[in-house]
């Protein structure tokens, strides 16, 4: 439908649709011409509103629409000639103008949402480096991003998603360095997406993979925008999502999430004793209670002499088998854990009052688990924290083995491992390996997967994401 | 992704893999009761011969650039006889992976458990090499990339145990004194011959720098570290060696360092196991593989279903007859694994028409 040039017209064909009281029309008269704006009250700054188009409006004495339009002052304006294009600017929060003699609406920015301001993520924290931590507001968040890198080719793209929610979408890539065939793919299944509404950049994370129901994450997150800076950087393309905090970039490999940004600012030989630490937390994380109860009781060879005489005088009396003991404690550990996320704060301290002393101590002290199973199980639950992106995946896998080993013992381990290895190895998003660089293998990425190379030696970027333009530095020797 | 697309750096990486860890469990034993202490002889052989026949399949390669070997046969025999080389190939890898999942079952059952367990404790590998066989070769060429460190970790671990605790005199004399001819040579070729899957790769990799050298030198390493661990195992046993059945899992246990720290072999012993799943997956894949061009079959469900459910079945029915089970394969089915491993391939020798029209 077009935009009449008679302006009760318009303003009765809004009405007509928008019953909501919070969408504000005020009438007014500029000169000899009539006008009506129409906005929604809470999301419009009034302020901007009030100097910029009402003020000059009122101080006028024109005669015509056109001449009307000549006084206004504003930077971002658009004209809409269809009305249900006007509609939808409305819907978004944008401010309208009806002149009336004038077949079109003026569609203002005077958007004003209330958005919590820049903050250091809580998921995320590190003691070198960056702090600024993406909001909800996707303004915010692209201007983040527009302050770090500034470039031409750094491309920003919006698209809307939800049919109810319309929420704005920003696909961002760098355009010299991506290979364009991953925007394009990344394009495509965007456009796939229907749905009601998005509330949250996960959905669109968890739409736009191959493998939807695979255990293992297929996108990466990051609520910082120097990663992100730092990942597109190496030709990955950043997806951001109006009202999430959370921004998605892909391809996604799993050797990311062992990268911290933390590792680039602090001392290389710290880097790599913390990338390692973090590598052998994750391995005594999901292997270590599997190991346990296979080898309690499968393979007893395994342990030491003296370590299996205090297994022995500890286990002594215990009503339940290993394998049920762990699993147990195991789940013991979750349901505290998931009750500690969704508690109160205030009530936080008895729950640790509860889980640590009540469960732990009295149901060793009434024989009802031992003591190396909650070692065991309280040193895997805290190394599985060490990777906080692979707490999802790694906490269900560790149950997965722990029933592997509780009925086949260790060769249960060796087979659910070959499983999962074959798996990760037939994973690919978007054209790019998931176990790269280790299988298949890439030389060159390995400088930065299970050790870190100093930053003067990384001189490429990741060859496993094809990047258009490989180099990524080029260094003189200062001596030089 | 084209699931069987494979690099040369994936598919050196499966004969890094597979290539020691089919020859460590049952081999040794039967070598030494054969060869006494020039076991070694044998492996030497077969390596001198697969290298001729890795560089038959290169040159047969450069000529059909491009082709399958399937692609081969037909453009040079007609269909029929294409699919009946393939069939036959495809009983021949069944047969080889049968051989090697009875030793790996062997190696599994008397490592990791004290009393004998229940068979089914095993049979989940199948559903690992099903799963396997539906993603293709390309999964599994990157599985033996991955799995590379770990299963090689796991035989290091388990020879640097072993060597100090042999007698090395006991492989003297070297060279003379060898009663045995060919033929007894020819019954040993079960445990080698793996040189084939190549030609079956044949069409799935692309030309790349050096591709010869690299295969063959991924070739000659593992070999290499089985002539050195056949000795280690002789020197460890001497002329008990034959009884000691399952070689790998015997020849660490005298170390020293296990008295103080406790059997750290298992550990070693638990990569060792994870490799051999995936070197299990490789001749079951390939059969799979095979008998999915035979009949003709899109989708690999069905050949993956029934090559794992046959060698289910025969495991669960000969699981206890592993001596008879070498014994058939040394004295009844060494001829045919000859004629799959060095006579089909010269089928691939004949001159296509498009060859001709070349020329």
């Amino acid at each position: 439908m077009k935009v009449s040039s008679v302006l009760k017209k318009n303003v009765a064909a809004i009405k007509n649709v928008l019953k909501s009281q919070d969408v504000i029309y005020y009438d007014g008269r500029s000169g000899k011409v009539d006008f009506c704006i129409v906005y929604i009250d809470s999301v419009t700054d009034k302020n901007q509103l009030g100097l910029l188009l009402l003020s000059p409006l009122a101080k006028n004495d024109s005669d015509t629409a056109e001449e009307c339009e000549n006084v206004l002052n504003i930077p971002n304006v658009a004209e809409q000639t269809d009305l249900n294009d006007a509609l939808k600017d409305l819907l978004n929060g944008k401010t309208l103008l009806f002149l009336d003699g004038n077949a079109k609406a003026l569609s203002c920015d005077f958007l004003s949402y209330q958005a919590r301001s820049v903050s250091e993520p809580p998921t995320s924290v590190v003691v070198k480096g960056p702090r600024e931590g993406f909001t909800e507001s996707i303004k915010t968040n692209l201007g983040l991003l527009r302050r770090r890198i500034k470039v031409c080719d750094f491309t920003v793209e919006n698209t809307t998603i939800g049919k109810y929610s319309q929420s704005t979408v920003a696909v961002c890539y760098i355009g010299s360095i991506i290979d364009m065939n991953i925007v394009k793919e990344v394009k495509r299944r965007l456009k796939l997406i229907n749905i009601d509404g998005i509330p949250d950049s996960s959905y669109v994370g968890k739409m736009i993979v191959e493998h939807k129901t695979s255990l293992f994450k297929q996108v990466g997150t990051t609520e910082k925008p120097d990663i992100l800076m730092q990942k597109m950087l190496e030709g990955r393309v950043g997806i951001i999502v109006d009202g999430s905090p959370i921004a998605i970039t892909v391809p996604y490999m799993l050797t990311e999430d062992f990268q911290s940004s933390e590792d680039y600012f602090v001392n290389n030989y710290r880097a790599n004793m913390e990338r390692g630490i973090r590598l052998f937390s994750l391995f005594f994380a999901v292997f270590l209670p599997a190991l346990f109860v296979s080898a309690q009781l499968f393979h007893l060879q395994i342990i030491p002499l003296n370590f299996l005489l205090t297994i022995v005088n500890s286990v002594k009396g215990i009503p339940l088998s290993p394998s049920f003991e762990m699993f147990f404690t195991l789940l013991i550990f979750e349901i505290l854990n998931e009750a500690s996320v969704r508690m109160p704060k205030y009530v936080g301290m008895a729950l640790s009052i509860v889980g640590a002393l009540v469960l732990g101590d009295t149901a060793v002290k009434a024989g009802i688990v031992s003591t190396p199973t909650i070692m065991i199980m309280a040193l895997s639950g805290i190394c599985l924290y060490t990777v906080p992106e692979l707490v999802d995946s790694m906490s269900v896998l560790r149950f997965i083995y722990l029933i592997a080993a509780g009925t086949v013992g260790g060769y249960g381990i060796a087979l659910t491992t070959a499983f999962l290895i074959l798996y990760l190895c037939s994973l690919e998003n978007f054209g790019v390996p998931f176990l790269a660089p280790f299988a298949p293998s890439y030389k060159r990425d390995k400088k930065d997967a299970l050790y870190i190379d100093f930053i003067t030696k990384m001189k490429e970027r990741p060859e496993a994401l094809r990047s258009k333009n490989k180099v990524r530095q080029r260094i003189k020797d200062v001596k030089e | 992704m084209n699931k069987n697309k494979i690099k040369i750096k994936q598919i050196c990486a499966l004969f890094l893999c597979l290539l020691p860890l089919t020859k460590v469990i049952g081999a040794p034993s039967e070598l030494a009761a054969t060869y006494g202490e020039k076991l070694w002889q044998p492996v030497v052989f077969w390596l001198v011969v697969e290298l001729l026949f890795i560089a038959f399949i290169f040159y047969l390669s450069g000529k059909n650039e491009g082709k399958t070997f399937y692609k081969i046969l037909e453009d040079g025999y007609g269909v029929w006889l294409a699919k009946t080389v393939y069939f036959i190939y495809g009983i021949y890898f069944l047969l080889k992976s049968f051989l090697f999942i009875i030793e790996h079952k062997a190696l599994i059952e008397t490592a990791f458990y004290e009393i004998l367990p229940s068979s089914p404790v095993f049979y989940p590998l199948f559903l690992v090499t099903c799963y396997t066989s539906l993603k293709g070769l390309k999964t599994l060429g990157r599985a033996a990339e991955f799995c590379l460190p770990v299963c090689w970790g796991g035989l290091i671990t388990i020879f640097a145990l072993s060597v100090s605790a042999g007698d090395w005199n006991a492989l003297l004399p070297l060279f003379y004194g060898s009663k045995n001819g060919p033929i007894s040579l020819l019954s040993t070729i079960s445990w080698f011959g793996d040189a084939l899957y190549l030609l079956f790769f044949m069409g799935h990799f692309e030309k790349e720098k050096h591709a010869f050298l690299r295969t063959t030198v991924s070739y000659t390493i593992p070999y290499v570290f089985v002539i050195a661990f056949f000795c280690c195992f002789y020197a460890v046993f001497s002329f008990i060696a034959p009884s000691q059945t399952i070689a790998i899992k015997e020849t660490g246990i005298f170390s020293v360092a296990l008295q103080n720290v406790g059997r750290f072999d298992y550990l070693a012993m638990f990569l060792i196991s994870l490799g051999g799943i995936v070197a299990v997956s490789f001749p079951v894949v390939t059969s799979v593989k095979l008998f999915e061009r035979v009949f003709g079959i899109s989708k690999a469900t069905i050949p993956a279903i029934a090559v794992n459910a046959v060698l289910l079945v025969a495991t669960y029915l000969f699981s206890q007859k592993n001596m008879a089970i070498v014994g058939l394969y040394r004295n009844y089915l060494s001829p045919f694994f000859a004629l799959c491993g060095f006579i089909l391939p010269l089928l691939g020798l004949r001159r296509t028409n498009d060859n001709k029209k070349l020329q």
